[in-house]
């Protein structure tokens, strides 16, 4: 099996991001701090294919973990969740830079080419993802950002909605990701997980 | 033609629907009633499911939204989500701000990508009918509306079949109906959506790739009505069809 179904995410599941944006949380438009997790989804059409197409303005380049779903997720507790997990790849969600969380991102996030992926194999969390371009790493976060662990993002999100087996998740974003652009070649690579290499264009105007 | 996606016999098939609504023609020529079927969700695994928010300007007045927002409301929606034809949504016992939202469903017939608003209806395939749950208590200000609120697991009944386009001239001009337990508490028109199937379909092409199979929920309608466990919610769309959800405790 491989992805047979949707493709969700997580956003604000970064810790250092959560505390920077602290203050925020508590004014308009938010009102107070995010309780449930805050789910995006890609289509599967976002899915690149070939070298990537950069808008003028960049693309935020969002290096996570993505977790194949092998057993449906609905009900289960974080000491569960991680038999649901059948694989793991390294992917690169990208997506129009945006300073709101207030409403869903389809417009930034669902492109041709907003997501690339990497091999699925053995799963494997990695402690941290590194970003390289064009030789230098210009990004590199610990998985121990997350606010939500693996397991308890899978059980929190079983609470209130299944993922099916042949879904993906992403399991969060560092909200310090870099902006890239078209002309560069990137890599995104972590240890015991293979790696990703993505070439960026500019896009045709 | 109507075809609905059915169990039957131990496998999941699309069925004709024929005789007036009454019978089920399956792929070896077999035909069964109707009133036996069990309806699954006519949407396909891996389909791009986007769903408006605030896409009737009647809606909008109710929510104290402005009549048009500057740019689309749009979200995603989950194959979690979907339930067929009379089945049943659980309604959770602190979910008493829980009501229905009758919304008509364009299929995607082919690639549409920077497809201008005179041509998008040609990328229409079919309609259907889908009940777009909300729960106000659920509601966070966080991608809103949020998970929580409309990828519930069976929260969003749609069905029972898809119609063709052919059969739908105009999709701007369709009455929609959601009655609970008999009593009417949604009456409106297609004719009062914001953007309209094709402007819909224009847009999205617009941010995204459509691709065939994929589907638009295209907004509700004013008319919030709390539901209880136990009611049967009726939405019925004009010459497409009726889709009925049983509410269940949770």
């Amino acid at each position: 099996m491989t992805i047979a179904g949707n493709i969700y995410g997580v956003v604000l599941n970064d810790a250092p991001e959560r505390e920077a944006l602290a203050a925020q949380f508590d004014e308009k438009p938010y009102a107070k701090p995010p309780v449930a997790p805050v789910v995006y989804m890609k289509p599967l059409a976002s899915i690149a294919n070939g070298s990537i197409a950069v808008p003028n303005g960049g693309l935020t380049a969002a290096t996570t973990l993505a977790v194949l779903i092998a057993r449906d997720t609905g009900g289960v507790s974080a000491g569960e969740a991680n038999d649901c997990i059948g694989a793991t790849a390294l992917a690169l969600d990208l997506s129009v830079p945006a300073d709101s969380y207030y409403r869903p991102a389809v417009a930034q996030k669902n492109a041709d080419d907003r997501l690339s992926l990497g091999s699925f194999t053995t799963p494997h969390v990695p402690a941290s993802i590194r970003l390289i371009s064009d030789g230098t790493c210009i990004h590199e976060w610990s998985l121990d950002r997350l606010v939500r662990p693996i397991a308890t993002l899978i059980a929190d999100l079983g609470a209130f909605m299944t993922l099916k087996a042949g879904d993906v998740l992403l399991v969060g974003l560092p909200g310090d990701a870099p902006t890239v652009t078209g002309g560069t070649s990137l890599r995104v690579e972590a240890d015991g997980i293979p790696s990703l290499e993505l070439t960026m264009r500019e896009m045709a105007a | 033609m109507k075809r609905a996606r059915i169990f039957h016999r131990g496998r999941d098939i699309w069925a004709e629907v024929v005789d007036g609504d009454s019978g089920l023609r399956l792929p070896n020529g077999q035909v069964i009633a109707a009133a036996d079927a069990h309806w699954l969700p006519p949407v396909q695994r891996g389909a791009a499911v986007y769903a408006l928010g605030l896409n009737y300007a009647d809606h909008n007045k109710e929510l104290g939204f402005a009549p048009k927002l500057a740019t689309p409301l749009v979200f995603m929606k989950g194959d979690n989500c979907f339930v067929g034809h009379d089945g049943d949504t659980p309604r959770p016992a602190d979910g008493n701000q829980m009501h229905p939202e009758c919304e008509l469903v364009a299929v995607i017939g082919k690639p549409a990508r920077n497809v201008a608003e005179a041509d998008a209806l040609d990328c229409v395939s079919g309609y259907t009918v889908a009940n777009d749950y909300a729960i106000r208590e659920y509601l966070e200000n966080y991608y809103r509306p949020n998970a929580r609120v409309k990828n519930r697991d069976a929260t969003t009944p749609i069905g029972p079949w898809v119609v063709d386009a052919s059969h739908v001239p105009d999709p701007q001009a369709l009455r929609l109906t959601t009655s609970v337990n008999g009593e009417v508490v949604q009456n409106g028109s297609t004719a009062d959506m914001i953007l309209s199937v094709a402007g819909l379909v224009s847009y999205l092409s617009s941010v995204t790739t459509l691709m065939p199979g994929d589907m638009i929920l295209t907004g509700t309608p004013q008319g919030v009505h709390f539901c209880n466990a136990g009611d049967t919610v009726v939405c019925e769309i004009e010459g497409v069809g009726r889709l009925v959800s049983n509410l269940v405790p949770a």
